[in-house]
């Protein structure tokens, strides 16, 4: 008798209390109490056995998400495994009944192993979530190979280790088939958007401040990994009034104030969603990209500003001018208008064309001014968000 | 343990009563509020500090009271319980146990006075109405039941004295043939579980001033001594035996001990705190509590039984034995 032995089955009544979190204790305790008494093959056998069948499992039902079941019983579910463990002593650990038990004499005695076999079933029988029916299960398998284990009955353990490994695999099996398997998304780029620090990374041609620094790189906030983008999310990010007081201010100020905020409002969507589709956007684009590229065109005063200062130090390649509004799109910049003239929002528009953007990653720029044509020194850093930034366009086009 | 009990051994074993005593009741306080602190934690919930709570029953002990009806039987069971609890505290062993010889009470007596110190400090709910009428009914309730709960765990300890009952279980390894009590302790742990810490937390007792106040020690020191109760039965080997050997080693042996305490007070907190995190309606926790004392006492207590019927059965068979050995040696002898 050992306190591994005693612990046994009260970590067995934590499972069919409280569910399938306290399987790895059990089994690692179970292996504790085989291997206390002898470490023979038998023992070393089973305890890998019980601790595979404990930790897998649990390991393997992280991977998925909660099923939500709603657990119907109560908390008297354990007490009644508690019960019928005393009956149980009471029926093998009386002196009548261990004197035929050899080895048993003069020492405290818990039929430990049919004890956890005992709260698996009851788990079993009486929980009604998969998860935890599946956990009684396995707890059954450990109590029985404990069992086996302590009265060194080879064959015993034989068999429930074949009934262990087939209650996991078909018990994985069903959590495959019905639970969904956790996906990670990171932050999302609408809420991540409000946060100042997400503004940083971004720029656009508009932005950059004449004697102010080479347009900062592309940091790991500015262009989120890829991401779920599920319907809702869409329609979520269509609905959203976004906060951008600059460019709202802009559009208020604008001659065509009436277009351009819808402009703006839908643009962001359809872009994420050419994004995915970016390779093959060049030729054929969506019906709302239609009506989007219409818009600009009938902008014309977007040349109409060519004492923009900005414009003429920073633009370069269309490339660059595609990675601010790729990198808006992702984040959603509020304030990105910060004093700019009211005269620069037609100009931005053009910016967010589809089409320029999807021809942005692979073409050379395809609208430049007479002014912007001058050549401005590339720096390394330019070159290489360049490169970055077309195998990323790239990239994406081939994961939509 | 054969020595005589002498005058010294005798003093030193009143000096160590007094000290555990006063040791407990100021740990009291800053036990519950390591817990609540700890619970905090857990639940992601904002608590107060560790000394959270002895300053706030310092603050409540000089506060005016404001009396109402029926303070005067609250204030009453207030001390009493008060009184109960720090008798308790008294004769529950913390770093060591009384030598052989000297009085000690039984188990019984000190589960019957942690029991009415505990229906004491549910009595003010009662008297003093409102909202919390029909927990504090249902609080003494289940108090009133603890005791039949116990009943295992008291055949366990038996009628001898706690001191000798803990200084047989001493010589036990919990690792090993003590792993049965280690189940006892664990039932006697769950009675502080899930018991009316929350509901006496969260249930705004209506006393004020001083009467509050030594509410609030009275029920730290019921729960720590509950605590302490159950680590002791686990864990009987970390207790100090005056009277084995010298002085010395004694010290050394009450100082092991009491680092032995706090670590298993560590250990009490920790699990104290996860079971709040179990959210249970106020008579569901009260019959889950009895329920897991009820039925782990008596696990335990046929564990153990088991192992002890057996060996004393063995011991008659093997006395009987020897008595018909001799008898076939005496008659061999005779023979010739």
């Amino acid at each position: 008798m050992t306190l591994a032995v005693i612990l046994a089955p009260l970590l067995a009544l934590c499972v069919v209390a409280r569910g399938i979190g306290f399987l790895p204790a059990l089994g690692v305790v179970t292996a504790v109490a085989m291997l206390v008494d002898a470490w023979e093959p038998l023992q070393e056998f089973g305890a890998v056995c019980v601790v595979l069948f404990s930790v897998l499992p649990v390991w393997f039902v992280s991977r998925y998400q909660d099923d939500g079941a709603r657990e119907r019983t109560g908390p008297m579910v354990p007490f009644l495994a508690l019960g019928l463990m005393v009956i149980l002593q009471l029926a093998t650990g009386t002196p009548a009944a261990m004197g035929e038990a050899p080895g048993h004499a003069g020492a405290a005695y818990l039929p430990a192993g049919l004890c956890v076999a005992l709260a698996g079933l009851v788990a079993v029988t009486c929980r009604q979530a998969m998860v935890w029916q599946w956990a009684g299960l396995l707890a059954c398998v450990d109590g029985v190979m404990l069992s086996g284990v302590i009265e060194n009955q080879v064959m015993v353990v034989g068999v429930t280790a074949l009934a262990g490994c087939v209650v996991a695999l078909l018990g994985g099996m069903c959590v495959h088939r019905v639970m969904l398997r956790v996906a990670v998304a990171p932050a999302q780029g609408g809420a991540g958007a409000e946060r100042p620090s997400a503004r940083s990374g971004g720029f656009e041609l508009g932005d950059v401040e004449p004697a102010g620094p080479e347009p900062r790189g592309l940091g790991p906030e500015a262009v989120v990994a890829p991401r779920i983008w599920t319907e809702a999310e869409a329609a979520a990010e269509d609905e959203e009034p976004l906060p951008r007081p600059g460019k709202a201010d802009q559009k208020a100020a604008s001659p065509n104030a009436d277009t351009k905020p819808e402009t703006d409002l839908t643009s962001p969507t359809a872009e994420e969603h050419k994004d995915k589709a970016a390779p093959d956007a060049e030729t054929g684009s969506s019906d709302e990209d239609d009506a989007e590229t219409a818009e600009p065109q009938d902008a014309p005063d977007a040349k109409a500003d060519p004492a923009e200062p900005t414009e003429t130090e920073s633009t370069e390649t269309g490339l660059l001018k595609t990675d601010p509004s790729e990198a808006k799109t992702e984040d959603h910049k509020p304030g990105v208008g910060r004093a700019v003239p009211a005269a620069e929002a037609p100009d931005k528009a053009p910016e967010h064309t589809p089409d320029k953007e999807a021809s942005g990653s692979t073409d050379q720029p395809a609208p430049v001014d007479p002014e912007e044509a001058e050549p401005v020194p590339r720096t390394p850093e330019m070159i290489a968000r360049d490169v970055w930034l077309r195998g990323y366009l790239t990239e994406r086009g081939r994961d939509a | 343990m054969t020595h005589e009990l002498t005058w010294g051994w005798s003093f030193a074993a009143l000096l160590a009563l007094a000290l555990q005593t006063v040791l407990m009741v100021l740990a009291a306080p800053w036990f519950s509020g390591w817990v609540n602190r700890l619970a905090g934690r857990l639940t992601g919930g904002h608590r107060f500090l560790v000394g959270g709570r002895w300053q706030d029953i310092h603050h409540q002990f000089r506060r005016p009271g404001l009396r109402q009806r029926g303070d005067g039987l609250s204030s009453l069971a207030c001390r009493g319980a008060l009184v109960l609890a720090v008798f308790a505290a008294c004769m529950t062993p913390v770093f060591t146990l009384v030598p052989s010889g000297f009085p000690a009470p039984g188990f019984f007596l000190l589960c019957s006075a942690q029991v009415c110190a505990s229906l004491l400090l549910g009595l003010p709910l009662v008297v003093q109405g409102g909202t919390t009428t029909l927990a504090g009914y249902a609080a003494l309730l289940a108090d009133s039941l603890l005791l039949p709960a116990l009943v295992p765990v008291l055949v366990m300890a038996g009628g001898q004295d706690f001191s000798a009952f803990l200084a047989h279980l001493r010589q036990l390894s919990p690792v090993g043939d003590g792993a049965p009590f280690v189940l006892m302790g664990v039932a006697l742990f769950l009675v502080t579980a899930w018991k009316g810490r929350q509901a006496g937390a969260d249930l705004p007792c209506q006393l004020s001033g001083a009467d509050r106040a030594v509410w609030m020690l009275a029920t730290d020191c019921v729960q720590l001594v509950w605590i302490t109760l159950a680590g002791d039965v686990a864990w009987a080997s970390s207790l100090a035996l005056p009277g084995e050997s010298g002085v010395e080693p004694w010290l050394a042996q009450c100082l092991a001990g009491g680092a032995f305490w706090i670590a298993k007070l560590a250990i009490a907190a920790l699990l104290l705190a996860g079971t709040q995190l179990m959210v249970l309606t106020f008579p569901r926790r009260a019959r889950v509590r009895l329920a897991a004392v009820f039925l782990l006492g008596l696990l335990a207590w046929q564990v153990a039984y088991s192992g002890q019927s057996a060996a004393v059965g063995q011991d008659k068979t093997a006395s009987a034995q020897d008595e018909q050995d001799s008898a076939w040696s005496d008659e061999g002898n005779a023979t010739p």
